[in-house]
């Protein structure tokens, strides 16, 4: 734990928890577009800017980034930094003008429009890179990338081709904060239901539950996940609704071992339970909620 | 032959000498880019052919960059007993007519630039080659002796001490000139904390451009824990009008070796890289070559000189982008990934490569360290100014006479670099601005240049050391297409990560491009200072924070020149 001032509070904070962290757990609230809790912070949208003195030298830090220390004093509001967030939110405006997310916090800084010198364009995208992170390191496909440099950097499909390591899981859509992702699901194709995802030029099957037959994920986002958790082939034919798993009423199971046997994955296993007590149990992991355990109990203690 | 201890360095500085000052005849070629690009491939071509052809009996070398880039291609020849004799502006024709002079023992005149006695190395105990034994000729008095030059009485020759004398290619030149005898000296006599202990006297500062002190930067990596670490010489260079790093890569390869041997040794470091721009082809040849002479002598890999200490050095090859100046940017480009800073702290020399302690040094940096570890860090902390210690690498471009580097003590008035070495502008006109430290120190009025170059005055004229580029611009240069430039310059250089430098850069340009086109209003003018502000305040790196620079100072320095081109209002 380490002691710091943040606006002339002293506040505690986990060493090595960032000032935005360390802030927002004390209900004081710095705009940030570019920061979230699962990603590794990257510094890029810089509005989060808060003033930090440290041994006596006072400079501009993004909190994101910087690690709460002892003796730190934060200001988060002071006129040089209110300046800075107001002109990098100009020049956010500039370049997405009718992205809903920038205009509401131009509203909150009382921002009508950007000065009359300053050139519009109509991007949607500013470049923070959640969607890249996520996918980096959250989803870890490694599906898109930042292509190019400077001012005519974008996000991008490599070589602006198919993303071909995307498995349409939809986190870049889910993250983007100004929308510019778009995923869509159709159902009415001639082969079947399908994800598409524009911006990486992606076209994915979903797959069709066994059961309602409701189109409910991407193939290779299901296949990804199965692989990586070594689960059964059949592990992902239902939908998350219809996946009923058999329960098991322990005061009527005989522990036979019928269901055991079986089960064509071996998700069914007898627990000692003391003595010569045994009762069957279920591991949900490797079930695919075929149920062929459900006709083979003698005592109907599966259902 | 592995070198194990002092004596075996002086067995084959023996067999160097042997080949700097030969009992025949050397002719060396200015063989570095700049001569290249003048002809030396062809002059070294004619000359090892007429040399044969008329039983001249030889040895025809390449050598590196001697400094004088206006006067390439270059041929010195050196004959036992007589002084070295440099010849200029050497044209492919006049070849055979020069080995035909040198046969007879004769110079020819009208080639003929300086001649040089002995070659005085900076280095203690280091030797002196005396080319002259006896009486001067009477035939050769009346040629210059070289320190008599304005060009070479103003240098103080530490760095590039043996360039453009040494051939590159051959390891044994540069022990013959008290090479590796630093590196043997730390690691046969001194504790890795002696070593920082003389770097920090030394008072040396990073010669990328910050001028943050490199001993206090070595001490915080040689304390941070961590399994391996890493010594990372940023050999980038971006800047787009010098070449210094090239230069003394492609004349004295073995310098930066030595350098980085004795960084990894003071920091407990077991791996270094060299990261190179790729389009330095000569330098990378260069190095690479040096690399394994050096490992083949035992200064390179495991056990060096029988010390225990081991090392290994690669060479990574960069795109020069301007970003990689920024240590941080750097290490993510050596990682393979996107060249943007990284968030500090933590700074590199406690998480750096790979997430190790790392430290990252300009290669000019590096190149010092081998005299400091010599001669001592009080020593090295007399020469220059009580804050800027040592020596700087000048590189001359632009409008100037005589496009040049050279090597003077830091506190050095800039006028006199520009009046002494540069002769000028090549115009011939008035010098009216010029730029320092690359595109980062912005555009200085010509009445600066009575400021001393050194880290303190002119990072107090809003400019900065830097790399250490001088571009001279005459009085017919349109400032405000300097200014455009500058800021194109930055707008393809920029990582485009930070909101504030690559949406300000963009609104920049276009502002600046209004301007250019007469569209240009006071409130422009207002808008770009407070863009300007807030691009230095909350950019994540130097660059943002400088990149509106170009712009401001012409503004400050050369208003006029904007206010002509303004819009009027109701014309």
């Amino acid at each position: 734990m380490v002691k710091m001032k943040i606006n002339g509070k002293v506040v505690k904070a986990e060493e090595g928890q960032s000032v935005l962290d360390t802030a927002k757990a004390n209900g004081i609230l710095i705009p940030t577009l570019c920061s979230q809790d699962a990603l590794k912070p990257y510094g890029a949208c810089r509005l989060c800017i808060v003033e930090i003195a440290k041994n006596g030298r006072t400079t501009v830090e993004t909190s994101c980034t910087y690690p709460a220390e002892e003796g730190l004093e934060v200001k988060t509001d002071t006129p040089r930094i209110l300046e800075g967030r107001k002109m990098v939110i100009e020049l956010l405006l500039a370049r997405c003008p009718s992205v809903p997310s920038i205009k509401k916090l131009a509203q909150e800084y009382g921002i009508k429009d950007c000065p009359p010198q300053i050139k519009k364009e109509n991007d949607e995208c500013i470049l923070c890179g959640l969607c890249v992170r996520a996918c980096n390191e959250v989803v870890k496909a490694g599906a898109i990338q930042f292509a190019k440099s400077g001012l005519y950097k974008i996000v991008d499909s490599p070589f602006h081709r198919t993303a071909e390591d995307c498995i349409a899981c939809g986190a870049c859509v889910f993250i983007c904060p100004t929308g510019v992702i778009k995923k869509k699901d159709e159902q009415q194709t001639p082969s079947g239901p399908k994800r598409l995802i524009e911006n990486w030029q992606v076209e994915h099957k979903l797959r069709e539950c066994k059961k309602c037959g409701n189109p409910f994920a991407p193939e290779p986002h299901l296949e990804k996940v199965r692989q990586e958790k070594n689960l059964p082939g059949e592990f992902f034919n239902l939908c998350q609704s219809c996946r009923q798993y058999p329960v098991v009423d322990e005061d009527k199971c005989l522990g036979c071992g019928g269901c055991m046997e079986n089960c064509p994955l071996g998700a069914m296993e007898l627990d000692d339970k003391g003595g010569y007590d045994k009762k069957a149990h279920l591991y949900t992991q490797n079930c695919t909620a075929c149920h062929s355990c459900e006709p083979i109990c003698p005592v109907q203690a599966i259902s | 032959m592995k070198i194990n201890k002092a004596e075996d360095l002086k067995k084959i500085q023996k067999e160097g000498m042997k080949l700097l000052s030969p009992a025949t005849l050397r002719i060396t070629v200015g063989a570095a880019t700049c001569g290249f690009a003048k002809g030396a491939g062809k002059i070294f071509e004619a000359l090892k052919y007429e040399v044969k052809k008329q039983k001249v009996k030889a040895d025809v070398v390449t050598v590196g960059c001697s400094g004088l880039c206006y006067a390439e291609p270059i041929v010195e020849v050196i004959r036992s007993g007589k002084p070295r004799i440099t010849y200029g502006n050497v044209p492919v024709e006049k070849v055979s007519e020069l080995v035909k002079a040198i046969k007879a023992g004769k110079f020819m005149k009208d080639l003929v630039l300086m001649r040089r006695d002995e070659e005085k190395s900076p280095l203690e105990k280091g030797s002196v080659i005396k080319y002259i034994k006896g009486k001067l000729p009477e035939a050769l008095s009346g040629i210059k002796e070289y320190r008599k030059l304005d060009f070479f009485k103003n240098q103080t020759k530490l760095v590039s001490r043996n360039s453009g004398t040494i051939s590159p290619e051959r390891i044994e030149e540069y022990i013959a000139l008290g090479g590796y005898t630093a590196l043997a000296k730390a690691l046969s006599s001194m504790t890795t904390e002696q070593v920082i202990d003389e770097v920090s006297a030394s008072k040396l500062r990073g010669r990328g451009g910050a001028g943050y002190p490199t001993g206090a930067k070595w001490k915080a990596c040689r304390i941070a824990a961590g399994d391996k670490k890493y010594v990372v010489c940023n050999g980038s260079e971006g800047d787009p009008e010098i070449g210094m790093h090239r230069s003394l890569l492609e004349s004295d390869p073995h310098l930066i070796i030595e350098g980085m041997l004795i960084a990894g040794y003071a920091v407990g470091a077991q791996e270094g890289y060299i990261y190179v721009n790729d389009r330095y082809l000569l330098a990378l040849e260069r190095i690479e070559q040096a690399m394994k002479q050096a490992e083949k002598q035992g200064l390179l890999g495991r056990n060096i000189m029988k010390s225990g200490f081991s090392f290994s050095l690669k060479v990574k090859r960069g795109g020069g982008a301007y970003i990689c100046g920024e240590e941080t940017a750097l290490l993510n480009a050596l990682e393979g990934s996107f060249a943007e800073p990284r968030p500090r702290p933590p700074f590199p020399a406690t998480k750096g490569l790979l997430g190790m302690p790392t430290i990252v040094n300009n290669l000019e940096t590096l190149a010092n360290i081998p005299l400091i570890v010599l001669k001592g860090g009080k020593w090295f902390s007399g020469i220059g100014t009580k804050l800027s210690t040592g020596t700087k690498i000048v590189a001359l471009s632009g409008n100037v006479a005589h496009a040049c580097w050279v090597e003077v003590p830091l506190g050095m008035r800039i006028k006199d670099i520009v009046t002494l070495f540069g002769k000028g502008a090549a115009s011939g006109k008035k010098i009216k601005a010029f730029q320092a430290g690359g595109p980062s120190g912005g555009i200085l009025p010509a009445k600066a240049l009575s400021l001393k170059l050194d880290y303190e005055q002119l990072s107090k004229a809003e400019s900065l050391l830097g790399s250490g580029g001088l571009l001279i611009m005459d009085e017919d240069t349109d400032m405000l297409d300097m200014a455009k430039f500058f800021t194109d310059f930055f707008a393809d250089e920029s990582c485009g990560k930070c909101t504030s430098c690559r949406e300000g850069i963009k609104q920049l340009k276009q502002i600046l491009e209004g301007i250019i086109d007469g569209q240009g209003t006071g409130e422009h003018l207002s808008l770009i200072k407070r863009m300007a502000a807030v691009m230095a305040d909350t950019s994540a790196c130097a660059l943002g924070k400088t990149a509106a620079v170009p712009l401001l100072s012409v503004m400050k320095h050369f208003p006029q020149e904007i206010e002509k081109r303004l819009m009027r209002r109701g014309a």
